[in-house]
């Protein structure tokens, strides 16, 4: 991978989080206690169980290593 | 000056944006999203990047039990990874590369619910990744800024 990629890559993940949190709310009415994995402005694929999102995404030919996966609730849990 | 590397504010937390590998774990270039967290003293691969980046726990070593998110895992020893992480500069876009301990963390727990709730949990890094990489933490939430600064 060229620097111009690693940069780009990182530029995009971060793009796609600022994104996640200015759509928090809507992300959670819509996507409450579910997987959501996004990309560019988009929920690409959601499931409640992780492991089943994962296979989603292997059955659409997805390339996971630039999607950021979270998963969205309206109960906030303390680390 | 010393080089920063930006963090941002999501769901009120401090996140760092790293482009993680490992070699050993033939774990390819992925992103990971991890909370900044000072409140622990080691840094851990959650869950869900675990599987994520199809990283192998089931029979590898563990060093004993943590208490995370309010239930207990087992800490997985893992290889070191490479971090590849943007660094804040108003003339152009560039990295840095660094070498982090992480531990992965696996639930032994099997029912639904509370493996939804390991898999929830975000990856963190600690004040041992502020310690081993030499970096100070740097945070005005009056401006919504926070960054990491390389300390020499």
């Amino acid at each position: 991978m060229t620097d111009a990629q690693i940069i780009k890559m990182l530029t995009k993940g971060q793009n796609d989080l600022k994104w996640f949190d200015l759509h928090l709310n809507e992300l959670i009415n819509e996507y409450n206690e579910k997987f959501i994995a996004f990309q560019e402005d988009n929920v690409i694929e959601f499931d409640s169980d992780l492991n089943k999102l994962m296979k989603k995404l292997e059955n659409k030919n997805i390339d996971t290593s630039n999607l950021i996966i979270k998963f969205v609730s309206k109960i906030k849990f303390i680390l | 000056m010393n080089d920063r590397i930006p963090l941002q504010i999501i769901e009120g937390r401090l996140v760092l944006l790293a482009l993680v590998e490992c070699r050993h774990l033939r774990v390819r270039k992925q992103l990971v999203e991890f909370v900044i967290d000072t409140g622990s003293p080691e840094s851990y691969i959650g869950q869900r990047d675990s599987t994520k980046l199809q990283i192998p726990v089931k029979d590898k070593k563990n060093e004993g039990i943590v208490a995370f998110g309010g239930s207990q895992y087992k800490k997985i020893i893992l290889p070191p990874f490479n971090f590849y992480l943007l660094k804040q500069d108003k003339q152009k876009n560039d990295y840095i590369s660094l070498k982090v301990n992480l531990r992965a963390l696996k639930t032994s727990k099997i029912s639904e619910q509370k493996i939804q709730a390991a898999d929830a949990l975000p990856s963190i890094l600690g004040l041992n990744f502020l310690r081993e990489q030499k970096l100070s933490l740097h945070v005005v939430l009056t401006e919504d800024m926070a960054y990491l600064q390389i300390e020499d």
